[in-house]
């Protein structure tokens, strides 16, 4: 009787799973039938992946369009920072790829990735190169190990700047500083009136490095980083890089930051600059893609400038290339490529920068949604004041550990800005020699 | 008859099978994959002798990682025995809720590391947690500290939580001893005119030197090994003054050495594996002497 009883069950339950997968099969049959049948485009699935704060205004306008034409996109969001780039690593190490990755520019071997041209598909000759200058990109989003164009610009430039409350600064009769005597004083009016002067979110330790890249961001760097590289210079020798680190160390000794750095995040200083508890923060200008959404009451009160490290005019704001899409070489990598194409079109962007800020990369987008804050920015570049935040590619993970060691520069007893540029030095030397690099052997 | 015996052993081969491939294997390749060069896309360029294993201890940020590491196993390997053991005996006692009160102690275990690792990341901010709230209102604002962002405690406050959420554990494995104890010698032993302290000396604690070893080579290794608690609370941070050997193999793997990585693995294993040794021998040594 049991017997029997088990015979039926496992036969009814056989019965069961050949029905339930019959009617998929007969779905998924109508839905392309229904896709051929009507004329429209056959929709391509498209798998990305990327840091979830780049996915914002922008590309909420760009996926129904995308879908209208033929392509429905499938994003997969990771975390900030190191830990979504790790995410991201190890799904390329076990072969878990996208179809388009979202990552910063001018990727390359030491980014863990895997050698660029094994990995991502070149878009030299692609149509959206016909928008694009590269000569302007150069050194920023091509890739030092075979100078080829694997990454298609997503999103706009950004400018590292001092992004600060001008509300603030107008009730309070401060002006935009123009030299670091100047800024210093400003930073004691503001610590007098009770308002943090410069905001450091040091729980994100990402943010920390912001003061470093931007004083970086010099001509100095241009001419230092190709000798680094080959081991005919020292990272020490890079004078402006260390500005940043001793003005962060000046900043604490004289007191004019937020309490509880460390225990402060990102989305608190936001939060901090757009109700006038902050005055000042290091910051680019992608922050206020957030803040429109977050914040949007306190967007008008912000503007920028540029730290006068060097004053008299001298100094640069930082430009960060636009993200970029890499386009990964596999089984769907055209369908892929096609949607690089469609959404690089000026007709298309147009669409992502009327309700996303920054400064696009392709020529012919003739509307754009930037905020006071980033047109004060966008301002340096037009003048010419401005450089690629890394002014010459890293050929070996010099600044892979700088989030971290920047954030040690916070903590009592943590390393000073020379141990740090050693440490910098040290981590360079290592990956340059597990390469076999014959100038660090 | 032989048949039946052979018949058991094939019935083994599947598992077998499938632990040779996904850990011995890896576990075997790991030991030469630590003298090479393996970068971020898996590949071997050349065999580097012991190379990684210099760049490891040339790191002074390695060197801490190591000292915390030791530090962190140390001091929750105690507190989970002590405590454990004292709330195991405490929910062996004939009280009404005593089923509630296992029940309650055991919880945290179940709960997600990294669940645990937000909640107390909110417990312990320096101006709104609840802990430092919670001090000032008392009158204690001088014990009000910066919990995971000061270099000096930080390690002492993960190693809490790390307590707080695995103590539970140890005490049902001591529970579960305590309970295999006979009723008889105890009582035999109290009509004798033993004290409450030479029962437990001299009867219940040598009962309990199994168990003991279990908990306590489980705790070194779990505290050895740690990542996740360490990860989710602090990154590390701040800065490396909380980072331990997992992170900085996390780090390595992050920068593509897989190679450093993987000898940072190395090295962990032959700790754990020596720590296990030593204590296996002195603790049972405890017990058969």
């Amino acid at each position: 009787m049991k017997k029997a009883f088990k015979t039926v069950l496992t036969a009814a339950l056989s019965v069961g799973l050949a029905a339930s997968l019959a009617a998929c099969s007969s779905s998924n049959n109508s839905n392309e039938a229904n896709n051929s049948g009507n004329g429209a485009p056959e929709v391509k699935t498209i798998k990305m992946l990327g840091h979830s704060t780049w996915f914002m205004q922008g590309m909420d306008a760009i996926i129904p369009v995308a879908k209208q034409n033929g392509f429905n996109l499938e994003i997969e969001k990771v975390p900030e920072g190191d830990d979504g780039a790790n995410l991201m690593k190890t799904r390329f190490a076990t072969n878990d790829k996208p179809d388009i990755l979202f990552y910063q520019n001018g990727i390359n071997n030491t980014h863990g990735f895997g050698n660029p041209g094994d990995v991502f598909v070149d878009q030299d000759g692609q149509p959206w190169m016909d928008n694009f200058s590269k000569d302007s990109w150069k050194n920023m989003m091509d890739t030092i190990d075979d100078g080829k164009w694997y990454g298609a610009p997503y999103g706009g430039a950004d400018m590292g700047v001092v992004i600060y409350n001008k509300r603030v600064f107008d009730e309070l009769g401060l002006s935009v500083p123009v030299n670091m005597d100047e800024f210093w004083s400003v930073a004691e009016a503001l610590k007098a009136a009770n308002i943090a002067p410069i905001y450091f979110s040091g729980q994100d330790a990402w943010t920390t490095q912001l003061p470093v890249l931007i004083s970086s961001a010099s001509k100095q760097g241009a001419e230092l980083i190709p000798l680094i590289n080959e081991n005919k210079a020292k990272l020490s020798e890079w004078t402006d890089q260390q500005v940043g680190m001793d003005f962060i160390k000046e900043a604490l000794s004289r007191g004019v930051t937020n309490e509880n750095i460390l225990s402060s995040s990102y989305d608190n200083a936001q939060k901090a600059l757009s109700s006038g508890e902050a005055g000042m923060y290091f910051m680019a200008t992608w922050v206020m893609n957030e803040m429109v959404s977050k914040y949007p009451d306190g967007v008008a009160d912000l503007g920028s400038f540029v730290i006068p490290f060097k004053g008299n005019g001298e100094d640069m704001a930082a430009i960060w290339a636009p993200k970029s899409m890499y386009v990964v070489k596999g089984d769907n990598q055209e369908a892929a490529q096609e949607f690089v194409n469609w959404f690089l079109q000026p007709e298309i962007q147009d669409i992502f920068f009327a309700n996303q800020g920054g400064i696009p990369a392709i020529q012919g987008v003739t509307k754009t949604s930037l905020t006071q804050a980033e047109l004060d920015a966008k301002n340096y570049m037009d003048k010419g004041q401005a450089i690629g935040n890394v002014p010459f590619p890293f050929l070996h993970g010099a600044q892979s550990n700088l989030p971290s060691y920047t954030q040690e520069l916070f903590v009592e007893g943590g390393k000073s800005p020379e141990e740090v540029i050693a440490a910098m030095q040290r981590d360079m030397e290592v990956d340059a020699k597990s390469k076999g690099d014959a100038n660090f052997q | 008859m032989l048949k039946k015996q052979f018949y058991s052993y094939w019935l083994l081969v599947p598992g077998l099978l499938i632990f040779a491939i996904f850990f011995i294997f890896p576990s075997l390749m790991s030991f030469y994959f630590a003298f090479t060069n393996l970068n971020g896309a898996f590949e071997v360029t050349r065999f580097v002798g012991f190379e990684n294993f210099i760049t490891l201890y040339e790191n002074p940020d390695n060197i801490l990682a190591l000292k915390n590491t030791f530090l962190y196993a140390f001091i929750t390997t105690l507190f989970k025995i002590v405590l454990g053991l004292a709330l195991a005996l405490l929910a062996n006692q004939a009280i009404k809720s005593k089923i509630v009160l296992r029940s309650v102690l055991f919880f945290p275990v179940i709960l997600s590391t990294v669940a645990v690792a937000i909640a107390f990341r909110a417990l312990y901010h320096p101006s709104t947690g609840l802990i430092n709230v919670f001090l000032k209102a008392i009158g204690l604002e001088s014990l009000a500290k910066s919990w995971l962002t000061d270099p000096s405690i930080v390690m002492y406050a993960i190693s809490f939580v790390e307590i707080w959420k695995w103590t539970g554990f140890t005490m049902v494995l001591f529970l579960a001893a305590l309970q295999s104890v006979p009723n008889d010698i105890i009582e035999a032993a109290e009509i004798d005119g033993a004290t409450p302290w030479q029962r437990f000396r001299f009867i219940t604690m040598p009962m309990l030197i199994p168990v003991l070893n279990t908990n306590v080579i489980l705790s070194v290794i779990g505290g050895l090994k740690v990542f996740d608690i360490v990860y989710a609370l602090t990154g590390g941070g701040p800065g490396n003054a909380s980072s331990v050997i997992n992170t900085a193999v996390f780090k390595a793997y992050a920068a593509g050495r897989n190679g450093e990585a993987t000898a940072a693995n190395l090295v962990l294993f032959v700790i754990v594996l020596a720590a296990v040794l030593l204590l296996n021998k002195f603790i049972n040594r405890e017990n058969r002497g």
